[in-house]
């Protein structure tokens, strides 16, 4: 079954990736189709990260399907189904092949925005895109800051309303907030393993501002949300802030995010800086230093994580991007080894990714 | 020290400076001949191919229709008024389309077609390469700098 799903991917990668650029051109329809996939090989060492192990898998993709149907020129229909599959990750186990990732109605009421249903919530520079391989320098954005699996949440079931504020000035302001639920997975070690444990999380309320410049691709932005989590490992009322820089110009790249949260008794941070150097229009390098801590009060704050990563990219064409990426961690975040980090030493587990990325 | 100075500068400028290598005498804007507007900056008309702004300085949605990414007057276009490579344009339609935030402006296959486009769209605006014969209905957008 596994392979003819791979079969039946790679296929689907390079339908895509053949057909001519003009045929996946948007047409004057309705209704517009698209889709993005990445597929990946990865293989680690020390240990097991972000489901990649030390005899290495293939399973390891992220896929989706969007629809959208213009209801008419100020309001929309919006569908995707996606498909992801993490290599031997505890964080998915009983996720289904297909899940239906957005659903949702957007109305448009000049400069502002209102959605409402299943919507990406606009969080940082990567959360609505975090799987979108073609737009993202490494396979995923950076693991310390926007996680995956566990303890983070793509979308939310509510609303989203946006507002850009001096819409066409030379500086402008997209504002949006978000009310709703959702489930994630938290982790919970039990002995040696970690087990996945849904966490409930109702009333989550946040909000986000970008501040666009005078110079195009520069732009600086800052969010704050609070939400209630039930079940899970950390319950309770949890609080966050975060603050990010994104300067994406013709020939280099460079985003910096820092991010705090936790309950009264417990917070993680994260921060991270990237660079990407665009050598040629398909040639680039990518670098990454990416770090997390975790105080569990009154204990002295742990240095819980830090990632370096290095990767070069080739966009055979700009919807056909093949990357090569070796990542470094030294802490508490790997699958295995399991450890406690009030009484155990950090790990450090090396990893590699291989993946082509396409997307129509 | 100096020179080390302005080497720093002209790398920064090259950084964010916009890489007009292209002439805009390339190509020519073109509208519907009801279209009431008569010329644009660069500017705004790079704002209305991004979906920035959706309507023109008279009120009137704007409509804009690109030709095929492969094009060398879409490469000239996009050099000139967005001034970045269609590939970079490219991407930041994929980073709108797949946050949920817009899609790209419709796509011709041929200039004849972006010309019958604007032709049936009063409110339409395109690009065809200089010199191309624009027939009843099309006028040129005069784009200031």
């Amino acid at each position: 079954m596994r392979r003819l799903t791979f079969i039946a991917l790679a296929l689907c990668m390079s339908s895509t990736a053949l057909v001519p650029a003009a045929l996946t051109a948007q047409s004057d329809s309705h209704l517009q189709v698209h889709g993005y996939l990445t597929q990946a090989w990865g293989i680690a060492d020390g240990g097991t990260f972000a489901g990649i192990p030390t005899e290495g898998t293939t399973d390891y993709r992220t896929l989706a399907l969007l629809f959208r149907y213009d209801l008419g020129e100020q309001d929309n229909l919006t569908i995707q189904l996606s498909h992801r599959r993490l290599g031997v990750s505890p964080d998915v186990v009983g996720e289904p092949d297909v899940k239906l990732d957005w659903a949702y109605y957007d109305r448009q009421f000049g400069a502002f925005d209102v959605r409402i249903g299943r919507i990406p919530i606009p969080a940082g520079i990567y959360n609505e895109l975090r799987f979108v391989g073609v737009t993202l320098p490494m396979y995923r954005p950076p693991f310390n800051f926007y996680m995956e699996g566990a303890f983070t949440s793509e979308t939310v079931d509510g609303a989203v309303a946006r507002y850009t504020l001096f819409q066409g000035d030379a500086w402008s302001v997209d504002a949006s907030a978000y009310y709703g639920s959702y489930t994630m997975i938290n982790r919970a070690q039990i002995d040696t393993q970690y087990v996945p444990v849904s966490a409930n999380v109702q009333h989550a309320v946040g909000g986000q501002a970008w501040i666009n410049t005078p110079i195009d691709g520069v732009r600086f932005g800052g969010g704050l949300s609070t939400e209630d989590v039930k079940d899970g490992e950390f319950p309770g009322r949890w609080n966050e802030w975060h603050a990010s820089a994104d300067i994406n110009l013709p020939a280099v790249t460079a985003r910096a995010e820092y991010r705090t949260f936790g309950l009264p008794q417990l917070r993680y941070t994260a921060y991270y800086g990237s660079l990407d150097l665009h050598v040629t229009d398909r040639f680039s390098l990518h670098g990454l230093a990416d770090f997390a801590d975790f105080t569990y009060y009154p204990l002295p704050t742990i240095k819980f994580n830090k990632e370096y990563a290095a990767g070069v990219s080739f966009a055979v064409r700009p919807n056909l991007v093949l990357k090569g990426e070796v990542h470094t961690t030294n802490g508490f975040w790997a699958d295995s080894p399991v450890l406690d980090p009030t009484s155990n030493a950090p790990a450090t587990v090396r990893y590699g990714i291989i993946s082509l990325s396409t997307a129509f | 020290m100096k020179n080390v100075t302005l080497a720093l500068l002209v790398a920064l400028g090259a950084l964010l400076g916009r890489p007009h290598t292209a002439s805009a005498q390339q190509f020519l804007v073109v509208v519907n001949a009801s279209n009431s507007v008569h010329s644009i900056s660069v500017s705004d008309l790079s704002k209305i191919f991004l979906k920035r702004t959706t309507t023109w300085s008279s009120g009137q949605p704007a409509v804009p229709v690109d030709l095929s990414d492969s094009s060398s007057v879409r490469a000239a276009f996009s050099n000139a008024v967005h001034g970045r490579s269609v590939s970079a344009i490219l991407a930041y339609w994929q980073r709108m389309i797949f946050s949920g935030r817009g899609v790209p402006p419709v796509q011709m296959a041929s200039e004849s077609d972006v010309l019958a486009y604007v032709r049936a769209h009063p409110d339409a605006v395109g690009y065809v390469r200089n010199g191309t014969a624009l027939g009843a209905d099309v006028r040129t957008l005069a784009v200031a700098r």
